[in-house]
């Protein structure tokens, strides 16, 4: 166990979660041990069973009014609970830890591995539950059949759309909105902050009363606002049960906590309609509509936005009027960790593989940056936000600093000292580039000044923006190796071509040959997955329309129209980019050895990488050696490479039309999507073996032999800031590694932070991890001895023990970036 | 931005073109042709002077350390390490065979390449720059000022924001001394930070020389006893402290590093000493003094380069006890007065 303190100085480096009793504040440390130790993750019944009920109570009303029937259906029936010692209350639909199940996206592949492959037997990421459970999951399983969103985007998809896809050889994957809610966004807080929810409420009466006419628009309008409302009424009626929840207990609770109780439920009361007056209600405010969200729809990395100034009035306010302390706040700050962390969200088996954790995703809350007129807008509460971070190490809720030119020296001191930590947190954003890439996108100046982060890259307009920002992971790497094999993928021979016939390596004269070959594929697959995506994004709109979720969205209560109908202001899809620098490198293995030197025939080399480099022992060391040029090293030969590479996917992405009236925009980041998406691809050019994951986010090539950066951190930001990163207006992300001693005492801190400000001048975002060579071994070998240990697995935080091994083991063949 | 080099010039003298560069030329020529043997750059060195640095690694070395961690900067001419761990056989790849100059230089046992049969590694280049695997590693590569120089700047960005810049270390750091004052000459003329890390031992013209582009030196100070310090290190220590004495005198800010070898110069004795020096001759005035552990580095390197160990029967004592060692040590040598730290991570003072 580390040796750490509460402030800032002492926080350790590298010590990550493995610490005892991090926060000053008593009840968080037993609330952070209540996390960690006392209860197994379960899998819950109750909102599958509640919603199917409704489903087929209301089979025969129109889809909104049944939607918003069953959800309130849910919201009145669902089990509370209120943890010991909480501050915050609002649950998922389940007990705390426990996963509730959202039979309307997909219900199949849950019935499947209930009888199949048991969660409760996983090697990882298990989850318990008693036969009763069991049996209620699989009664529902027939009413289901042919009745979710999945089986409907899978009924209208033909065989050119599935062959690329996840149900196919996998060049791309829409998985993720296939068979779950969409999420990716940042609800219009500020209202209802303002409002209240009675004031939501009495907004919407007001304009159905207003609708006159019987249309079918209006007509459908009328249904919108019907659908509001019935959610608005259970609303209510939900945060009202916590209020008598919380008075029960406070009937046989002592002392101080029968106080807080009662304290707890008043407020609760309160804001059940009522605008909050205090900073504690307006907290508990935000998280009740955050997690209503979540009980409408699993779609995850629904964020909080900036709540350093959303909650900055609030706080200022008890301040001055001593309603509340800053030790109190805190506190409720710190409360909001384990309560964040405790919903949790069921995976397939697959998925949990690849993506490797538990927690509902990406929950970010977004601190510093500017405000709209370019001032900078950190203050007291972005600091205590960092605190947080410092005193749960849970990994929830996720932070995200938005640093800028301005920043004060304060506050990214105090961002790096919690980044050293080596939790994964914050992550960090740079307004110089950020803010002109989404006013190309035609965001305002006022909301690019605004922005916020969504899910573990994504940027976004807070309350104005249905981003459908993780609509697809698309292999360029893949791309590639049908340009070179003549529209065929290897190994999979036997499916016949599949994307276009543009010859094979060895018909090449030049080089610009592959370079046309790939350019034609990419345009072929990045059409096919847009497809794709319509397709999901129709069946959305037609099965699942989301009119709680549409009262949170600026635009919808106001047109009377339903977010997924592209009624928020701003609409976009964002497919991401996976591979950039394998894909680099084999192009510039291609170029150098086959092209200039021709040290290696192009029959040569397409030998090696069908037989998996088996027999061609020379050549794979050399494809992985420093005689190659090589992405990350700041190399324009292979860096050119790598801008051409990113430049043809975005070209093709870029500006395509949605099917909400918005477009498309390129991200290029993986997330950790390099290695299932590494995982069914044969070998390739780079000198990467069959399997072995693809490249991470912006970063350089790892492979089993060797990484193939050579300079350090400079020289990889050098590259990567290369990149045309102001097209990839969905995010990138760069991870970089560090040893702790590299970023220890105050030169560590001043270091890691002018690394960060010369990144920014070019480059999105960066996260870092810290971990020291011994101490992974170590947690490796065994992984039980580090519960605590959080890993930034390519934008995505886990848990250390929860990781697979294959993830554990890509982990540890990165470059450590030592200082010494 | 790097000068472009006037080829007609024949020293390569570095100008910019064009009349409006004429009035600053005497502020950017920098002989960028000169040339000189470098085994390492590093980038991103941060423990190596203030910010975020590149370390320039220049070979050659005039002392003989037994504790020495870098053998490979012993040499002044390039060097061929072998490392037959890494070779995957002549069976499968026979690259260094074909690139070879003659067959019987390099010794091949159980079809992997385990030695060169030559005293001038320099003629087996070839096969060092064929060998895919890093089986053969060349240490010491001859280049100009001004190659260095783009390698170094490269990382302006990252001098700019963390207040860093190029740190020469070797081997001897002036041992090419023509070569390392052109290099912290050019670094000034950029606008970069330098520090030099030197064992001080030659003459006192190389110093001054160096003097006047030097912002940070980093001298090292290995044993107060003239002789303990010819046994450790091959030679004596009277000019050393004398060129202490002249680069302290000049109002350069020196940073003095120890590297602390119990049982050699790691002791009370020598480290009171070397103390007493400090404020009795020196006037204590240095900026810091930064007492380094001695770990048994670079093992791996004596053995690709076929050296013995020096000090491979010394045992060296666990981190605890070295880590509680070097602090007292720091602890009675700030007695004097001195500003004395455990490790090269403290800040230094402005």
């Amino acid at each position: 166990m580390g040796q750490i303190g509460y402030e800032e100085d002492s926080w350790g480096v590298g010590v990550s979660g493995v610490v005892n009793d991090p926060s000053p504040f008593p009840r968080i440390n037993r609330l952070r041990d209540w996390y960690l130790d006392e209860c197994p993750c379960t899998i819950d019944a109750e909102r599958a069973v509640l919603l199917t009920e409704a489903y087929k109570k209301f089979e025969n009303e129109p889809q909104l009014i049944k939607v918003a029937r069953a959800l309130a259906h849910v919201m009145r029936n669902v089990t509370l609970h209120i943890v010991d010692g909480q501050l915050l209350v609002g649950d998922s639909a389940a007990p705390p830890k426990s996963c509730p199940i959202y039979p309307e996206f997909s219900y199949s592949w849950i019935a499947n591995e209930l009888s199949e492959f048991p969660p409760r037997e996983r090697p990882n990421n298990r989850y318990d539950y008693n036969d009763d459970t069991e049996r209620q999951l699989l009664e529902i399983t027939d009413y289901w059949q042919g009745k979710t969103v999945s089986d409907s985007i899978l009924d209208r998809m033909t065989p050119e759309e599935m062959k690329g896809d996840f149900m196919g050889i996998m060049l791309y994957s829409t998985s993720l909105y296939h068979i779950a809610g969409v999420g990716h966004l940042v609800p219009d807080f500020d209202t209802l902050l303002k409002n209240g929810y009675g004031g939501l409420q009495q907004d919407v009466q007001d304009r159905l009363n207003a609708l006159t006419g019987d249309d079918p628009d209006t007509e459908e309008q009328r249904h919108f606002y019907h659908a509001q409302l019935i959610t608005l009424d259970a609303t209510i009626d939900y945060i009202r049960r916590y209020a008598a929840l919380a008075r029960e207990k406070a009937n046989t609770a002592g002392g101080q906590r029968r106080d807080e109780l009662l304290r707890m439920a008043d407020n609760i009361e309160s804001i059940s309609t009522n605008p909050p007056e205090t900073f504690w209600q307006a907290y508990q405010l935000v998280h009740f509509a955050w997690s209503i969200i979540q009980i409408e729809s699993n779609g995850h990395s629904v964020s909080w936005g900036r709540l350093d100034q959303t909650l900055y009035p609030f706080f200022l306010k008890d301040l001055a009027q001593g309603t509340a302390s800053r030790e109190f706040m805190q506190e409720v700050i710190e409360c909001h960790a384990p309560l964040c962390a405790s919903f949790m969200k069921l995976r397939d088996w697959v998925t949990t593989q690849a993506n490797s954790g538990r927690g509902l995703g990406t929950m970010t809350v977004t601190l510093g940056g500017v405000d709209a007129d370019g001032n900078d807008a950190s203050n007291e509460l972005s600091g205590m936000f960092i605190d947080m971070v410092a005193h749960t190490r849970l990994g929830y809720p996720w932070t995200a600093a938005r640093f800028h030119e301005n920043t004060p020296e304060w506050f990214s001191a105090k961002v790096a000292k919690a980044m050293r930590m080596g939790t994964g947190e914050p992550k960090i954003f740079s307004d110089q580039v950020i803010i002109p890439t989404m006013k190309l996108r035609g965001i305002s100046d006022e909301d690019a000044h605004n922005y916020a982060i969504v899910g573990c890259v994504e940027l976004s307009v807070p309350g104005r923006e249905y981003g459908w920002h993780d609509s697809a992971y698309f292999s360029i790497a893949r791309v590639l190796e049908l340009a070179i094999n003549d529209g065929y993928a290897i190994g999979h021979e036997d499916k016949g071509r599949l994307g276009p016939a543009t010859g094979n390596l060895e018909d090449f004269q030049f080089f610009e040959e592959v370079q046309k070959a790939y350019e034609e594929q990419m345009a072929y697959w990045v059409e096919t997955q847009a497809r794709s995506t319509d397709i999901m994004d129709d069946v959305h709109r037609e099965m699942k329309p989301l009119p709680y979720l549409s009262l949170l969205i600026e635009g919808c209560t106001e047109t009377g129209k339903d977010v997924n109908t592209g009624a928020a202001p701003y609409n976009f899809t964002g497919p991401q980019a996976t591979g950039v620098a394998s894909t680099a490198d084999s192009l510039a293995v291609i170029k150098q050895l086959v092209f200039e030197e021709k040290k290696v025939s192009a029959g040569e080399l397409m030998d090696a990488i069908k037989s998996d480099w088996e027999g061609f022992d020379a050549l794979y060391h050399l494809v992985n050696s420093d005689k190659m040029h090589q992405y990350g090293n700041d190399d324009d030969y292979a860096d050119e490479l790598a801008i051409y590479a990113t430049d043809v996917y975005c070209d093709k992405v870029e500006g395509r039309p949605n099917p909400r009236g918005g477009i498309y925009q390129p991200g290029v980041y993986t997330v950790s999507a390099n290695v299932p998406f590494g995982m069914v691809q044969a070998a390739s050019p780079d000198g990467r073996k069959a399997h072995e994951p693809l490249s991470d986010c912006i970063g350089p090539v790892h492979t089993y032999v060797g990484s193939h950066d050579r300079k350090g951190p400079t020289a990889v930001i050098k590259s990567a800031s290369k990149l045309h990163q102001q097209r990839m207006s969905n995010g990138t992300l760069l991870n970089l590694r560090f040893c702790p001693s590299s970023l220890c005492g105050e030169s560590g801190v001043k270091n890691l932070v002018s690394l960060a400000t010369a990144y920014f001048r070019k480059g999105m975002h960066m996260q870092i991890n810290v971990l020291g060579r011994e101490l992974l071994e170590d947690a490796y070998q065994h992984p039980e001895k580090y519960r605590g240990l959080m890993v930034r697995v390519a934008g995505y935080s886990a848990q250390w023990s929860d990781l697979s091994d294959e993830l554990r083991r890509d982990i540890m063949t990165r470059t450590e970036m030592s200082f010494d | 931005m790097f000068c472009e080099v006037h080829e007609a010039s024949g020293t390569g003298s570095a100008a910019l073109s064009g009349e409006a560069a004429q009035n600053h030329i005497m502020m950017t020529e920098y002989d960028t042709g000169l040339t000189g043997t470098v085994f390492d750059i590093q980038r991103f060195s941060v423990h190596d002077g203030p910010g975020i640095r590149t370390v320039v690694f220049i070979k050659g070395c005039s002392l003989r350390c037994i504790w020495c961690s870098n053998p490979e900067s012993i040499k002044r001419r390039p060097q061929i390490g072998i490392y037959p761990d890494r070779c995957i056989g002549t069976g499968k790849c026979g690259e260094c065979l074909e690139a070879v100059p003659a067959a019987d230089l390099l010794i091949v046992k159980e079809r992997k390449v385990v030695g060169l049969n030559t005293d001038r590694p320099e003629v087996c280049l070839p096969c060092a720059a064929v060998c895919p695997t890093g089986a053969l590693k060349v240490w010491g590569e001859k280049t100009t000022v001004g190659e260095v120089m783009t390698e170094v700047l490269s990382d302006r960005q990252f001098y700019e924001e963390s207040g860093g810049g190029l740190t020469l270390s070797g081997g001897e750091s002036l041992i090419q001394a023509r070569f390392a004052v052109e290099l912290l000459k050019a670094a000034h003329v950029e606008g970069l930070n330098t520090c030099v890390e030197t064992a001080l031992n030659y003459d006192a013209e190389v110093l001054d020389k160096a003097l006047p582009y030097m912002d940070l030196a980093y001298c090292d100070l290995k044993h107060m006893d003239s002789g303990a310090h010819k046994r450790f290190t091959g030679v004596a220590n009277e000019r050393i402290l004398e060129n202490l004495k002249k680069i302290v005198d000049s109002g350069t800010r020196v940073v003095i590093r120890i590297p602390v070898v119990p049982g050699h110069n790691g002791t009370e004795e020598n480290l009171r000493a070397t103390a007493k020096f400090l404020v009795d001759d020196i006037g204590g005035n240095v900026v810091q003094i930064q007492l380094l552990p001695f770990r048994k580095l670079g093992v791996e390197k004596y053995a690709a380069l076929g050296m013995p160990y020096p000090m491979k029967d010394f045992e060296a004592p666990p981190r605890d006890v070295w880590e509680r060692d070097i602090r007292q040590f720091a602890a009675m040598m700030s007695a004097y007065g001195l500003n004395a730290v455990a490790g090269s991570g403290a800040r230094i003072p402005k």
